[in-house]
């Protein structure tokens, strides 16, 4: 027998310095949507009350004295990922509200056109929410992944495969928003040193003499023998205490020793070395294997759970 | 600005500003390396006497950003110009001081401050 969730109401902050949008914004949602609904009057009041009460969602104006709207779509994301953010823009702000979404709001609705859309745009924004929570739930529930790619040298198959191992470790609750990015970064450097210098045996020292020739090489290469069969094997194990990344090329390997200290002031002109220093700084882990074609990266979780939400616990 | 893909320029009295549009993954895309030389040869052509980059757009980049920036500086450096670096997020700024290229081109937090800095 199919066992049903406790039905709760929607609690809905609306966040607004002018008590009549304020109050126009709340009656609105209290009135389409049946939700409870909760007031502030600028980013910071919103941050005491989402401490004090954790909403389902947030409708924020833009332009607040204290904290606005775009600070405090950052400081909700950070802190509380999967807390949604609706911006109510005003004419003029647009640029603001595009900044705003980058950011990491779900999604805007023109002051002017509150009547109109705001509920509709409220029940997508909390039907996208639930299905990403549930998603969520779902993924502190995996206890263990393991993935394997082969893949040719393909900058956009790369980038893609950065993208999907970072979400991996994320879902798995590795790793929060920020040290996604980190994993993301020496990821992109492992890859691309797999292709270019491993695969692809180009090297940098083309590069400090012109850039160029060294990506005009690259391309030729991607399409001659040997190099154009040679492939990147990438394996990668999940688990909550780690994420753990094999990167493995088919090229003859270097030795990390011999790389230039990209810190040191006379290296500064030299483009070799960043990539290595990027994967050692953002990982906590690094190394390679005899023969210089395989690297390892780790990163270990280093946060506690996740806040979880209420209604979240089982 | 220029209508690009990747980095948009805006000549100013006191700099030609350049704001990084999207992150760099590779140097090897073709649309990317193309809008480089553009950009090199627009340095080459206007030699400006100062260049602020603006990272306002970009969250996070690795070494084929560091590297571009590197092309860039070499030109800017020719002439004797100046490179600054504003709106860069935290992870950002972490990356251009990991590299140590802060203690060539100063990092400030907004385009304002940079512009006041060139003025």
């Amino acid at each position: 027998m199919a066992v049903q969730r406790k039905a709760t109401m929607t609690t809905v902050l609306v966040v607004d310095d002018s008590m009549t949008d304020r109050r126009l914004a709340g009656g609105l949602l209290a009135r389409l949507s049946g939700a409870e609904v909760r007031y502030a009057t600028d980013g910071r009041d919103a941050l005491e009350q989402i401490e004090l009460h954790l909403p389902d969602l947030v409708v924020t104006d833009l332009n607040m004295p204290e904290l606005n709207g775009l600070e405090l779509v950052r400081v909700i994301r950070q802190q509380y990922p999967l807390v949604p953010v609706i911006l109510m823009t005003a004419q003029g702000s647009e640029q603001i509200a595009v900044d705003a979404l980058r950011t990491g709001a779900a999604s805007y609705v023109p002051k002017q056109r509150l009547a109109v859309e705001l509920a509709e745009t409220v029940e997508q924004v909390l039907a996208a929410a639930h299905a990403d929570r549930t998603h969520t739930r779902l993924m502190r529930r995996l206890r263990h992944q393991e993935v394997q790619f082969e893949l040719e040298n393909d900058q956009e198959l790369i980038s893609s495969l950065v993208q999907y191992l970072q979400n991996a470790a994320r879902g798995m609750n590795v790793c929060d928003d920020n040290e996604r990015v980190r994993i993301g970064v020496a990821l992109q450097e492992a890859l691309v040193n797999a292709c270019f210098h491993g695969n692809l045996e180009v090297s940098s020292k083309l590069r400090e003499v012109d850039h160029r020739a060294y990506y005009d090489l690259a391309k030729e290469r991607s399409q001659m023998a040997p190099y154009a069969e040679r492939r990147i094997y990438v394996s990668a194990r999940f688990t909550p205490q780690e994420a753990v990344y094999v990167i493995r090329d088919e090229g003859p390997g270097f030795d990390p020793s011999q790389l230039p200290d990209p810190r040191d002031p006379m290296n500064l002109e030299k483009p070799c070395g960043r990539g290595l220093l990027l994967m050692q700084t953002f990982m906590d882990e690094v190394r390679y294997n005899a023969l210089g074609n395989e690297v390892t990266l780790i990163k270990r979780c280093s946060q506690g759970p996740i806040a979880v939400l209420e209604g979240d616990e089982g | 600005m220029t209508a690009r893909q990747f980095f948009a320029t805006r000549a100013e009295p006191s700099a030609l500003e350049i704001e990084i549009l999207r992150p760099v993954g590779s140097l090897a895309d073709d649309a990317v390396l193309q809008e480089l030389d553009l950009l090199l040869n627009e340095l080459r052509t206007r030699q400006p006497r100062a260049v602020i980059i603006d990272f306002r757009q970009v969250a996070y980049f690795g070494s084929s950003l560091l590297e571009a920036l590197r092309a860039l500086w070499k030109e800017v450096q020719a002439t004797g110009g100046r490179m600054v670096l504003c709106n860069l997020s935290p992870v950002g700024r972490e990356i251009v001081e990991l590299a140590k290229f802060d203690h060539v081109w100063p990092i400030v937090d907004t385009l304002a401050e940079a512009r006041q800095r060139l003025a």
